[in-house]
């Protein structure tokens, strides 16, 4: 069973130090800590398995490819795959537009959605993300989502753990502020 | 303050995000298959990937990268030889006898310029392969010199009874040169500095040994090139008496320790250098004077040696000198007697240079003209767009022929062309640029290749203007003109309201619309729009005022370009090519006949004398 977020504890920067080197392990150990939030990131924008599988395998690609470019001091992992697979999926749509790939493949049933506002939800954490907010709504994922703890979430980002605890506030801050603006504006 | 984790909310919002965000998972066959695939990628670019720089590498990798990179590698072999040096002096103090100690100090003194010697050969290593940009080279240069000049002071410091002759003589060369180092760095005012210890050095050896002729050559050279500092810089009189001191160190030289033309050109130089700080203080007497001294000395040394060491271009350059002073201090005879003795010099040592004198070998001229401001200079064919035509264009091929070289045209807005030049865009500005006493003190000019005049057009319904001299303190009356011309510069002096523009054709336009009342145009643009397009809406207003002359520039850098073109031009107006080319386009008038003889011409010059320029004491 694939059990996202169950890697050894290694900041980012030197995890990409490795890979960098050709260090196959380490290639693993970011897939691993990644994968699973940057298909969220691309599932919730295209809501489609076949679509998701294609834009995310041609992020990561494209990640690796371009890995020698990559300074971690200029932005954090997050932020470049982010910013890679926001490419490939614009790419994708523009694509799309144009006819070259079938609608069919978009638009899947989203499934077991229980929650009354779950569309709502969703749209006010796309916009956080495109907001710049990213690193945000990351630790929301890592921390509601995927169970992590504040400590395991300060080793991968290199950061103390009061500021993953200022973090997390702000995430939960904007994201009540944003959801509730959404609900006000839908009252009658 | 940030409130804790309340469990009920994190439970609500986790209920929120796990409904509202989490995805269906990926499959997990593509997620292996995603890693496999990665994986093939990352072993096949790791090979490639193994050079790129990797950022940011923690400190002790820094520092290791630091340690061993090649100029701290080449500093630290400078340090090691001047440290085994004084190590193996030391020692022999110890044992050995004075006489020792003296033979030491010459080894050393060895391994150091062998040292030297290989910095220098690593500096050329470098530069040709294009490691690293010259400053960096000049600047590692610089290290090297400053670790050199650091080994002999302390030598000089530990040596007993404080420094010999050798020693000192041996600082002070070195400290020239890193003089010689630290100007060629670009820090020219530390280089004053260095040359002023090192020539300090030498006077005082110079004291101590009237006999030697060695320190009198060495303080030369060295004040020689302080002067050229001090001129840069533009510090006219320190500049003047470095040169002064340079030349009474010559003169205290043993006769015949150089070769006696080898001297006369040196001396030749020192008494020009002399002429221009004169002549840049305003002293027009002192600087023709000066100039006359280099004329003679320089017309000392042989014809053969003028020509093989390229060394007639001192000599051209004090003819030059001094034809501009004459000129200035209204000597027309003499001043245009030496302005041929310049062009028969140029025309008899001159030739075809193998190696281009801007750039290197095979890079053609740059010419910088404005193909937008108007004909017919250079202007695109209306019938072939995107080909270049105009008279100048012509001229530029004809002078292309004749240099054995291309000339290749490069699109500059008129209004900021000379700037252009100045900042090095360009090799050449020709694009009717006329000769001008500002533009005197910042280029060097050609000799005139067109004899232009200004010329007032006005609408065919125009009553109140018959002349120039009617718009003369009219306020109703605005005259349009191209921006920094001998045109806008006339309309200024004589009062006259003006309105410049960018272009040439643009005022043109604007006074068929009524917006100007007239446009002082050069004879050719105002020819060509007036009577060769047959325009019945304009006609002339007068006749042509104030002669001007179109030239080529050049930066003063570039001077020496400036004598293949002067030949160039000679050739052209020799073998009638010059007059086909006007004829072609409808430019050759009475005036350019003034072309054909130089003695004829109006000095460019003389027109310094009625503009704003420098006046003579």
């Amino acid at each position: 069973v694939w059990l996202p977020g169950l890697t050894a504890l290694q900041s980012d920067d030197d995890i990409i130090r490795a890979i960098k080197q050709g260090d196959q392990d380490a290639l693993g150990k970011l897939y691993t800590r990644y994968t699973l939030a940057l298909w969220r990131f691309v599932w919730v924008r295209l809501r489609s398995h076949h679509a998701s599988e294609d834009v995310v395998s041609e992020a990561w690609l494209a990640a690796i490819r371009g890995i020698h470019r990559y300074d971690p001091n200029r932005v954090p992992v997050y932020y470049w795959l982010v910013g890679i697979a926001k490419n490939k999926i614009l790419d994708f749509l523009h694509k799309q537009r144009r006819g070259q790939i079938a609608l069919s493949g978009l638009a899947e049933a989203t499934n077991d959605v229980s929650h009354p506002d779950a569309e709502r939800i969703r749209k006010v954490l796309i916009e956080m993300d495109d907001d710049g907010y990213m690193l945000e709504c990351l630790v929301l994922q890592w921390k509601y989502l995927d169970g992590l703890k504040v400590c395991d979430i300060a080793q991968r980002l290199e950061k103390s753990e009061s500021a993953i605890q200022n973090l997390l506030y702000r995430a939960r801050m904007e994201f009540h502020r944003r959801y509730g603006q959404e609900y006000q504006s839908e009252l009658p | 303050m940030i409130p804790s984790d309340n469990s009920d909310h994190d439970e609500d919002l986790r209920s929120k995000l796990k409904n509202a965000w989490e995805a269906p998972p990926p499959r997990e066959e593509f997620v292996a298959e995603l890693e496999v695939r990665l994986q093939a990628e990352l072993a096949a670019i790791a090979p490639l990937g193994a050079s790129p720089v990797v950022a940011s590498p923690s400190l002790p990798f820094r520092l290791f990268n630091v340690f061993t990179s090649r100029r701290m590698l080449a500093a630290a072999a400078i340090v090691l030889a001047v440290s085994t040096g004084w190590l193996g002096w030391q020692t022999s103090r110890l044992q050995a006898a004075r006489d020792q100690q003296a033979s030491l100090r010459n080894e050393t003194a060895t391994n150091l310029q062998q040292a030297l010697a290989a910095i220098d050969r690593f500096d050329r290593a470098v530069h040709d392969g294009q490691k690293l940009t010259p400053r960096d080279v000049a600047l590692m240069r610089k290290d090297g010199l400053q670790a050199a000049v650091a080994g002999y002071e302390t030598l000089v410091k530990v040596g007993e009874g404080g420094a010999t002759d050798a020693s000192k003589l041996d600082l002070a060369r070195a400290q020239l040169r890193l003089a010689q180092a630290t100007a060629a760095t670009g820090d020219k005012a530390q280089a004053i500095d260095r040359y002023l210890q090192g020539l300090s050095t030498l006077e005082q050896l110079a004291q101590n040994h009237p006999e030697s002729a060695g320190y009198p050559d060495d303080l030369a050279n060295g004040y020689h090139n302080l002067g050229v500092l001090y001129r840069d810089q533009g510090q006219t009189v320190q500049a003047d008496r470095a040169f002064q001191q340079a030349l009474n160190a010559y003169r205290h030289s043993r006769p015949g320790a150089d070769a006696d033309a080898e001297r006369a050109l040196r001396l030749g130089a020192l008494y020009s250098e002399r002429a221009v700080a004169q002549a840049a203080a305003g002293n027009w007497n002192a600087a023709r004077d000066w100039y006359t001294q280099a004329i003679q000395t320089l017309g000392t040394v042989p014809q053969a040696q003028l020509s093989a060491q390229d060394s007639w271009r001192s000599l051209f350059q004090a003819l030059a000198g001094r034809s501009r002073i004459l000129a200035a201090l209204g000597l027309r005879t003499e001043s245009l007697q030496d302005w041929d003795q310049a062009l028969e010099l140029a025309n008899r040592f001159s030739r075809p240079s193998p190696d281009p004198i801007v750039g290197p070998a095979g890079k053609p001229l740059i010419w910088g003209a404005d193909a937008i401001a108007g004909a017919p200079f250079v202007f695109e064919d209306p019938k072939n767009p995107g080909t270049l035509i105009g008279y100048e264009m012509d001229l530029a091929k004809a002078l292309a022929r004749q240099m054995g070289r291309p000339i290749q045209f490069k699109q500059h807005k008129w209004v900021t062309l000379l700037q252009g030049l100045e900042k090095g865009e360009m090799d050449i500005a020709m694009n009717g640029v006329e000769i001008m006493p500002e533009r005197l003190q910042k280029f060097r000019f050609s000799r005139p290749y067109y004899i232009s005049k200004l010329q007032l057009v006005v609408r065919a319904d125009e009553q109140r203007i018959r002349s120039v001299a009617d718009c003369r303190d009219r306020k109703d009356i605005v005259i349009g003109t191209l921006g920094n011309t001998a045109a806008e510069w006339q309309l200024d002096r004589l009062r006259i309201k003006r309105k410049s523009y960018e272009g040439q054709i643009e005022p043109f336009t604007d006074l068929i619309l009524g917006r100007i009342d007239g446009v002082l145009a050069d004879l050719p643009a105002a020819d060509y729009y007036v009577r060769q397009k047959q325009n019945p809406k304009v006609k002339y207003g007068g006749e042509a005022i104030a002669p001007c002359f179109y030239a080529i520039a050049v930066h003063p850098k570039n001077e020496a370009i400036l004598s293949e073109i002067n030949v160039a031009l000679e050739r052209l107006l020799q073998s009638g090519e010059l007059r086909r080319i006007y004829e072609k386009w409808n430019l050759w008038n009475a005036d350019q006949e003034g072309l054909q003889n130089v003695k004829d011409l109006i000095d460019p010059l003389r027109q310094a004398e009625s503009g704003p320029g420098k006046q003579p004491n």
